[in-house]
């Protein structure tokens, strides 16, 4: 290929700083390595063009984008690096608000769990990112503007305008949501490119697959309930349940509507519930029956969101994952998600 | 138009022909609302300068004069989204109605207890939020009175003009002490508890140094009272209260024997007290329309003035602005008012001879007519 045995000749792109670029797309020291390609819009590498198009459907469907950042081939990594200006121009041109919001908040995701391995890069990127970070100082509008939901400005060290960054997490956390805004940003604005992209772009439209995007946990198969990966709140309610103290109605209905959606078989769910006064099996597992809509109305009951969960007050020590997601379930598939891949990888 | 509505417009009008209304910053890029029948009956208005703005008041006389807080490029196009909106001022809007207080008239009175507490409120926002949490100067805190019974705080900080809704909304979150979690704010078992020291910034250092005073007043049922802990809790924190103040300074929670979570609802609890409240959907709105300064609120006849010291302003006297010459009026309800320095007292039936300020507040208010 040209460009790259052009870039070989200057001896330019050194192997780890192609896979810094990659994983960090946004960085300045990217943005001019994409400008010295030249990447022509006009007669775009197909192969870029591909790899583009699955990162937003990839993104769309999976919340995943998973970057090739491993590669000691050079080719590779540049194509993955042009994949992302690319991407979201496609993104943009779908015009269609669910692709867009779901592909942004995949590449968020992706950087978060780069950065979580490398947090020194955080500061920088931050910076790059237009939010210079002075001394763990960040100013409070930028902080206000993309303050993560477990690290509100309620409870930030805010004096004097600015707010401290003590932790390294809420850094990282910081960097994804402005990433993420930013590409949210830059796909609103209408675009002014060669007309082919609008018919890949009306492409993956068409053929990203959105109830993937929405699916249960039945439907992804995630074997054998694992209750180590329930969130904090679902354990907090299964003690509970098991020290042996009244359970209103409330935390009743939200543990047991958890655990049949989490496709927890009926008699498991009735011992959770054995140790709670005036148990009575027969009437527990009617109740548990009904909420799966075998009996009385038929309707199945899904388990309650995290907004609701927040105003019954039965959110409890919520971790780093439920600042991500909004609903109970969807912190149990992306924990059973990690887990699978984990265990796929080292299985293979 | 009801005869009332007419001499309220009169007298406006006789207002507006001697003083001009100023402009707002970049008036070009602010939309306008005016009403006379309701607060806004026209919006999507837009004048290049101070002048156009004051012959549109002049020959139209509204009532009810409105700017928005956003600054947009084309302030006079509709639909909203074809005006592509830049930014917007930080506004917070408190209002009196909006308080407990003790006073028993209808809300769209005011009176000296309920105008004190609000004006009380805009302090604390100023003095104990704004100034040291948001680090915003008291030259750049813009304090507007809105001419019937609250404040409007305009704040035209560049950077504070580039908060989005959810930043917005974060602030207000703060203010409220909404979503405020005594872990995050450091709440922890190391052996002992552990939790914000006096010194900490933000709402962790804030709830620490208003215990630690409460608890060096001594008194365990107050205590109890402001910090929401149980009576037993109460005496056992006084009994030891040197220790435990001593262990705040350094954010060490167990000088006491009081559980963590009797801790933890004393620091919600004092939290509530601390927090201010404001009209959340005035800061959240940037798209909102706001009385225009220096205009005059037609259901008072007060002006929508600027405010250099809060504390010592007098809504009910600093903003009179209309003439005093004699008008001859009739009773409609029972109610004493206070205005200026003194109190008018209206009467069904009775006819009075009212100074031009005074009969313009008791027709706008249904208090009087004019004769």
């Amino acid at each position: 290929m040209r460009i790259t045995s052009l870039a070989r000749c200057f001896r330019i792109f050194d192997i780890n700083r192609l896979s810094y670029c990659v994983r960090y797309p946004f960085s300045s020291r990217t943005k001019d390595m994409v400008k010295l390609l030249k990447f022509d819009l006009e007669s775009p590498d197909p192969l870029v063009v591909e790899r583009a198009k699955q990162r937003v459907i990839d993104g769309v469907e999976r919340n995943l984008v998973e970057p090739e950042t491993q590669s000691r081939n050079d080719k590779i990594l540049i194509r993955e690096m042009l994949a992302f200006p690319l991407a979201k121009i496609l993104a943009s041109l779908s015009g269609d608000s669910f692709v867009k919001r779901r592909y942004a908040r995949a590449e968020a995701n992706a950087l978060r769990r780069f950065l979580e391995k490398e947090p020194q890069f955080a500061s920088q990127l931050s910076a790059d990112l237009g939010v210079p970070i002075t001394e763990g100082f960040v100013p409070f509008v930028a902080y206000a503007n993309a303050a993560p939901e477990q690290y509100k400005l309620v409870n930030a060290e805010l004096d004097s305008g600015r707010v401290r960054l003590r932790r390294q997490e809420t850094l990282v956390e910081f960097v994804a949501e402005l990433f993420r805004q930013r590409i949210e940003e830059d796909i609103a604005k209408p675009m002014k490119v060669p007309k082919r992209y609008t018919s890949i772009a009306a492409e993956i439209k068409g053929e990203v697959n959105r109830d993937k995007a929405y699916s249960s946990v039945k439907e992804m198969n995630l074997g054998p309930v694992t209750t180590s990966e329930f969130p904090p709140c679902i354990t907090a309610l299964i003690e509970l349940a098991q020290s042996g103290a009244p359970m209103a109605h409330q935390p009743r209905f939200t543990l047991s509507t958890f655990l049949i959606n989490a496709n927890m078989p009926i008699d498991p769910i009735i011992e959770i519930f054995r140790p709670t006064p005036n148990f009575n099996e027969n009437k527990t597992r009617y109740y548990i029956e009904y909420s799966m809509g075998k009996k009385g109305s038929g309707t199945k009951y899904s388990a309650p969101s995290c907004e609701k969960m927040k105003f019954y007050g039965t959110c409890v020590n919520p971790d780093a994952l439920c600042g991500r997601i909004k609903h109970p379930l969807s912190y149990y598939i992306v924990k059973m998600r990690s887990k699978k891949q984990a265990g796929d990888k080292s299985g293979a | 138009m009801e005869p009332s509505k007419e001499y309220l417009r009169r007298k406006l009008s006789e207002y507006y022909d001697k003083h001009s209304v100023l402009a707002p910053p970049r008036i070009d890029q602010r939309e306008f609302g005016a009403g006379s029948d309701k607060k806004i009956d026209f919006r999507h208005l837009a004048f290049r300068d101070e002048n156009t703005m004051n012959t549109y008041i002049r020959t139209s006389v509204p009532l009810y004069i409105s700017y928005s807080a956003g600054y947009y490029e084309f302030p006079d196009k509709r639909p909203m989204a074809r005006k592509n909106w830049q930014s917007a001022d930080l506004i917070f809007d408190l209002d009196a109605d909006e308080y407990e207080t003790s006073c028993d008239h209808d809300a769209s009175m005011v009176c000296d207890i309920c105008m004190s507490r609000v004006t009380e409120e805009a302090v604390r926002l100023v003095e104990d939020f704004l100034i040291p949490d948001f680090g915003f100067s008291k030259g750049e805190i813009i304090s507007v009175f809105s001419g019937n019974r609250g404040y409007h705080l305009h704040i035209r900080r560049e950077d504070a003009q580039q908060l989005s809704q959810q930043g917005r909304k974060e602030l207000l979150d703060y203010l409220s002490s909404r979503g405020l979690e005594p872990n995050a704010l450091g709440f922890r078992m190391e052996g002992h508890l552990r939790g914000p020291s006096t010194a900490e910034k933000g709402w962790g250092g804030k709830i620490a140094r208003h215990l630690s005073k409460l608890i060096a007043g001594g008194d365990a049922k107050e205590l109890a009272k402001k910090a929401g802990v149980g009576l037993p809790s109460a005496k056992r924190i006084i009994a030891n209260k040197h220790e435990v103040i001593n262990g705040l300074e350094q954010g060490h929670w167990d000088k006491v024997n009081v559980r963590r979570d009797s801790w933890e609802r004393a620091f919600k609890h004092v939290a509530a007290s601390l927090s201010v409240k404001v009209d959340q959907g005035v800061t959240m709105d940037v798209s909102r329309l706001i009385r225009l300064p220096t205009s005059i609120h037609g259901g008072t006849g007060f002006v929508a003035c600027y405010i250099r010291n809060l504390g010592k302003f007098d809504p009910l006297k600093d903003p009179i602005v209309l003439g005093t010459s004699v008008e001859r009026v009739k009773g409609l309800k029972d109610m004493d008012v206070r205005l200026g320095d003194e109190t008018i007292e209206f009467r069904a039936g009775k006819e009075m001879d009212l100074p031009e300020y005074a009969a313009y507040y008791g027709c706008a208010k249904g208090l009087c007519v004019v004769e």
